[in-house]
């Protein structure tokens, strides 16, 4: 177990001793997950706020972690690795969206809008829930309901976007926020896996209710 | 209701959301513990 896991186990089990051993080991992973989830909130506005990007690196976040929520996706081996990986790229993605922003046209935004809609509603239908090693998902009431769940945070998330463009014209808002779809799209499916050299556990037979 | 109670419930919670996606913005899925493995 890694530092981060080690150190709310100790927290969990000093202020919880008249806990049982089940509900410690919970609350513990509990706790480190908020550690991770805070820790990556943290660096991605230090470091976007270092390039000028922050409120778009964390818009970028956002969006991710709203459909990540439901639709799974590749995960990093190491909190450190995680808190990188997620700096990175939605650091990068704000970065790339300012850039963006200044040199096309508005059209070209809601022509993307349009394409991310359509691309993204069939690969979550194909991939998500995307499973992974340490919880490959096999329960097929569990896979249906988080593929529905997986639909609409995506249909909401792109929804707040349109909305946002057409109202609000805060296009630099809109195209971090849509690059952020794109990428948790993209960790669902087998070739994002393959490319950080994951396993894929492949879960999109719910008709059949197999898991392979 | 006491705080640690509220802290307790909030830690559990966040364990058992959390099954899927470990962190909203990061990649990171520690091994689940044993209580959690159910599939349900």
């Amino acid at each position: 177990m890694d530092k981060l896991g080690l150190l709310s186990n100790k927290v969990v089990t000093y202020y919880y001793k008249d806990y049982s051993d089940d509900e410690q080991e919970i609350m513990g992973y509990g706790l480190r997950m908020i550690l991770v989830t805070v820790i990556d909130l943290i660096a991605i506005v230090i470091v976007g706020l270092m390039v000028g990007v922050p409120e778009l690196a964390v818009t970028a976040a956002i969006s991710i972690g709203i459909i990540r929520r439901f639709s799974g996706g590749f995960h990093a081996s190491t909190y450190v690795r995680c808190a990188l990986l997620g700096t990175v790229v939605c650091v990068g993605l704000g970065l790339l969206a300012n850039y963006l922003v200044m040199s096309i046209n508005r059209g070209v935004i809601f022509i993307l809008l349009w394409l991310v809609l359509m691309i993204g509603a069939i690969l979550i239908y194909s991939y998500a829930p995307a499973g992974v090693k340490e919880k490959p998902l096999t329960a097929l009431p569990k896979r249906v309901r988080l593929k529905i769940s997986s639909f609409i945070a995506f249909f909401i998330v792109l929804l707040i976007d349109f909305s946002l463009y057409l109202m609000l014209e805060v296009d630099s808002y809109v195209l971090s926020s849509l690059f952020g779809v794109v990428w948790q799209i993209f960790t669902i499916t087998p070739l994002a896996y393959k490319l950080f050299n994951k396993e894929y556990i492949r879960v999109d037979s719910i008709r059949k209710g197999v898991s392979r | 209701m006491k705080v640690k109670e509220v802290v307790a419930k909030l830690l559990k919670r966040s364990a058992e959301k959390n099954v899927v996606a470990a962190c909203g913005a990061g990649n990171y899925q520690p091994e689940l513990p044993k209580a959690l493995k159910e599939d349900k």
